[in-house]
């Protein structure tokens, strides 16, 4: 199906936009929970978007990818960034606090549902968040956090060692909490 | 779904978390598994940041062997087919002759690459000088860059911070349109050069310069430039340094702790939106010559105002000779927003200056400091007299409830018009925000 010309998100101007405050769509979870959004704050994710325009959800659009609990954390963000006379900077520490408290399994579940649903600004948040998370811990602690099982032998595990040797030197070892 | 692995996520993911570490971080990742083991080759977005390299009992001119091999191992084995959109370094730089062919090979090779962002900064006092650097030179030198590497690149973002800029006479100026924003920071630059960068770079939408030296005089003559940031520069001696604009389609402007001695605008038409930060150091030399620039604009920001007689008469002379009448100088002005510690002599210029701006609709004062002096009594017997036939709506921001505060509440509500709304945001106490307080509201 041939894609309509759509609006940059969140800068809509016409009158549609207007009736977009006011419509609501229910979002359903993988787990058959169900959620009321309003249509502005659900265009803000571009598969959402693709979905209304396309007419294929007629009222109820289902999320099998993405349970409940992660759901309404999205939802909660989408209705924050859909939020008439929110300040940018507002926008931001919202943002910065929306991440901060998350464990990183929570972490990995908003990213990947951002990342089926394309909500570019909440995908960029977490990724960072994520990676700062990693920055200057040893290769043990990125295994551990993140639950995964090495399938290097220690040969090979020396033997890249020294292939890399030049990654490895000058700095100080990693700071692991 | 519950992911409990990182594993889990699609490889463009991964590159993406891993696109927001420094270099190092990604390439040592490279041992987690065998997933993990290549990944760094692809990755868009490279940071070099020399200062994780340092432990100051090492001296310097080990760590920066360190970390050039580093990088120039990491350029030399990534996966070349991968476009680079973002290349950052930050190298401390002291001892530019044994590694300056490298760093420019490294710039190279993310021009070739198709960088977009590039972001280079040769930091001069990043680590403290260990006794055992010997080879620090004296007659130290900053980084050259050559405009004319980034000629015909798809580099649209340059940011520069601590070198000089080279454009020799001869150089021709096409081949810059890629270039859409520049920021500098401690750049060195001839008055000829910056004049030649802007007017070459054909596209170029937003302007930063910062800290800029050597320069005098600045000459931004821009057709493309949108927004123009000019922060901290400021020569004391009245008869040099000179701005001179040309900017039909600018529509913000920052002035940040920047003075000099002329300014002259041939065009600001665009012009809507400012921001000024005077300085702020105790001298009696503030010049507020450069608000003659920013009378066409409809909102305005100015921060620690302090205008000395000098610069109040001049203003008065500029805008009495630009316009038919003194009291219509900044007849366009619908938002006006100023950061004051609600000092006597302050409200006294503000309300000078709001004689200036009839048509001033929204004015929102932004308390700073902790001056907490009961108001003098001679200010109360004759308070400024405030002129504003326009305003609606007054906003109050960090907000404290002093006694200055609800004296000036008093004092708006005596010369109101058309007020119709006094808003208070309070100042946030141990990271709780209040409410916002409804001082005022003429509709009850």
């Amino acid at each position: 199906m041939a894609r309509k010309n759509r609006n940059p998100v969140g800068k809509n101007v016409d009158p549609e936009a207007q009736k977009k405050k006011t419509r609501t769509l229910t979002l359903k979870s993988s787990d058959g929970q169900e959620f009321s959004i309003s249509e502005s704050a659900a265009v803000l994710s571009i598969a959402i978007e693709n979905m209304v325009e396309d007419d294929c959800a007629g009222g109820v659009i289902p999320l099998p990818l993405v349970d409940g609990g992660t759901l309404a954390r999205v939802i909660t963000y989408l209705n924050k960034h859909a939020e008439d006379g929110a300040s940018d900077e507002e926008k931001r520490k919202f943002d910065e606090e929306f991440v901060s408290g998350m464990e990183m399994g929570v972490l990995f579940d908003v990213v990947l549902a951002a990342n089926y649903l394309d909500i570019r600004g909440l995908l960029r948040e977490v990724r960072r968040r994520i990676a700062d998370r990693m920055k200057n811990k040893s290769v043990e602690w990125v295994r551990k956090t993140f639950h995964i099982e090495s399938d290097f032998t220690p040969e090979e595990e020396e033997q890249m060692k020294k292939e890399f040797a030049w990654a490895w030197e000058g700095v100080d070892s990693d700071v692991d909490d | 779904m519950a992911v409990t692995s990182i594993d889990e996520l699609p490889e463009a993911l991964l590159l993406h978390i891993l696109s927001f570490l420094p270099a190092l971080n990604a390439v040592r990742a490279s041992l987690v598994s065998r997933r993990w083991r290549n990944l760094w080759r692809h990755i868009p977005i490279l940071e070099f940041d020399m200062s994780l390299y340092h432990s100051p009992p090492n001296p310097l001119s080990e760590s920066r062997d360190f970390f050039a091999e580093f990088v120039t191992q990491t350029l030399l084995l990534r996966e070349h087919s991968t476009p680079l959109y973002s290349f950052r370094l930050v190298f401390n730089h002291r001892d530019f002759r044994r590694t300056v062919t490298r760093v420019n090979s490294w710039i190279r090779y993310a021009i070739a690459s198709g960088v977009v962002f590039l972001l280079l900064s040769f930091e001069e006092d990043l680590f403290v000088k260990s006794e055992e650097d010997t080879d620090e030179d004296e007659t130290w030198q900053k980084y050259d860059f050559h405009f004319s590497y980034i000629r015909d690149s798809t580099v649209s973002h340059l940011e520069l911070d601590n070198c000089r800029i080279v454009w020799p006479k001869s150089l021709a100026c096409d081949g810059f349109s890629s270039i859409r924003s520049l920021y500098l920071c401690h750049v060195s630059v001839r008055d000829r050069v910056l004049c030649s960068v802007v007017s070459s770079c054909v596209n170029l939408e937003f302007l930063s310069l910062s800290c800029i030296s050597y320069l005098r005089n600045f000459k931004i003559h821009s057709q493309s430039l949108k927004e123009l940031e000019l922060e901290l520069f400021n020569i004391r001696r009245k008869d040099v340094g000179s701005l001179d604009i040309y900017a039909p389609n600018l529509h913000r402007i920052i002035f940040d702790r920047f003075s000099v001695a002329e300014y002259c605008s041939r065009d600001l038409s665009s012009l809507v939106e400012a921001n000024v930060v005077f300085l702020d150091d105790g001298h009696e030399d503030f010049n507020c010559e450069v608000l003659q620039l920013l009378t066409g604009v409809k909102r305005l920001t100015l921060m620690h105002m302090r205008f000395d007689r000098h610069g109040w008469d001049y203003l008065i002379k500029v805008s009495a000779t630009k316009h038919t009448s003194v009291s219509s100088a900044f007849k366009s002005l619908k938002f006006l927003e100023l950061k004051i510690e609600y000092a006597e002599y302050e409200l006294f210029e503000i309300a000078a200056f709001l004689e200036l701006c009839p048509g001033l609709e929204t004015l929102v004062l932004d308390g700073y400091g902790e001056n907490d002096f009961p108001l003098l009594e001679s200010f109360k017997s004759k308070p400024p007299i405030f002129h504003f036939p326009n305003l609606k709506q007054v906003k109050m921001r960090n907000y404290r409830r002093t006694e200055k505060e609800l004296y000036v509440v008093e004092l708006l509500k005596l010369h109101m018009v058309v007020l119709q709304k006094i808003v208070a945001f309070p100042r946030e106490a141990n990271g709780e925000t209040s409410a916002p307080l409804v001082l005022f509201d003429s509709s009850q």
